[in-house]
């Protein structure tokens, strides 16, 4: 056989690809954003996933006992944090990858609506300092 | 259909090609292309010929493809550089190609 017709690829196949490769490209940069850390109380804190999880049981455990204190790594070494500032931290990173997941989803309605730019992979993220917990 | 030209130093002979709808006869073995629906790409490994080098597409209702020329070692600017080729009639298409130089005469001296 000359040519072998299973492997044509149609119009809307290509433009299913070049879709998905943006979606991937989207979710990417939603990725790195997410994960790119925050300025939580003055204190740099991870966004990594693991560093979600952790934050995350830290903060259940203050719910638990609000005297909880626990020593905290940072990229600058332990600091101490009381119940009210491990709460404060994990929602700040909650509400940053919370943030970092409806600027995925709003990119996402640009692509279905067909007004989607490359440009807009680099705008919108969320960013900058979180402020102090609420004294109390 | 156009017919765009990728230049490749060999040996080989210009091939014969002839043109019919959407259908070319390369050196006697046919491609029909005519089931390729519009926007659709035909990868260069669907296509069994070593002369139909990369995709095969169809734009605006019209086949895209690109043929491997054949030439010697010092091709002229129409070989080396060729435009591509629009074939709308039924027949054999020209591909550019350089006559053969004589072969220079040896003295034969007893």
């Amino acid at each position: 056989m000359s040519i072998d017709w299973t492997q044509v690829v149609t119009a809307e196949q290509s433009a299913e690809t070049a879709l998905n490769v943006i979606k991937q490209r989207i979710a990417a940069a939603r990725f790195i954003a997410e994960t790119a850390g925050i300025t939580a109380g003055g204190r740099i804190v991870d966004t990594g996933r693991d560093s979600q999880g952790l934050i995350t049981g830290a903060a259940f455990a203050a719910t638990l006992d609000p005297a909880y204190v626990c020593r905290w790594k940072t990229p600058t070494g332990f600091v101490e944090l009381d119940a009210p500032t491990l709460i404060a931290t994990a929602s700040a990173v909650r509400a940053h990858v919370q943030a970092c997941f409806d600027r995925e989803a709003e990119l996402l309605d640009a692509l279905a609506d067909g007004i989607f730019a490359d440009s807009m992979l680099k705008e919108g993220w969320p960013g900058g300092s979180i402020p102090e917990p609420a004294a109390g | 259909m156009i017919i765009d030209l990728s230049p490749v130093r060999s040996d080989k002979p210009v091939p014969e090609v002839v043109y019919s709808k959407d259908a070319l006869t390369i050196n006697g073995q046919v491609f029909d292309f005519g089931p390729l629906p519009d926007s659709a790409t035909l990868p260069a490994a669907a296509v069994d010929s070593d002369w139909i080098v990369g995709e095969v597409e169809r734009i605006d209702g019209e086949i895209h493809l690109t043929l491997m020329l054949p030439h010697g070692p010092n091709p002229s600017h129409a070989v080396a550089f060729p435009e591509p080729i629009r074939v709308i009639r039924a027949g054999a298409v020209k591909l550019p190609f350089d006559v053969p130089e004589p072969a220079e005469e040896v003295a034969h001296v007893d």
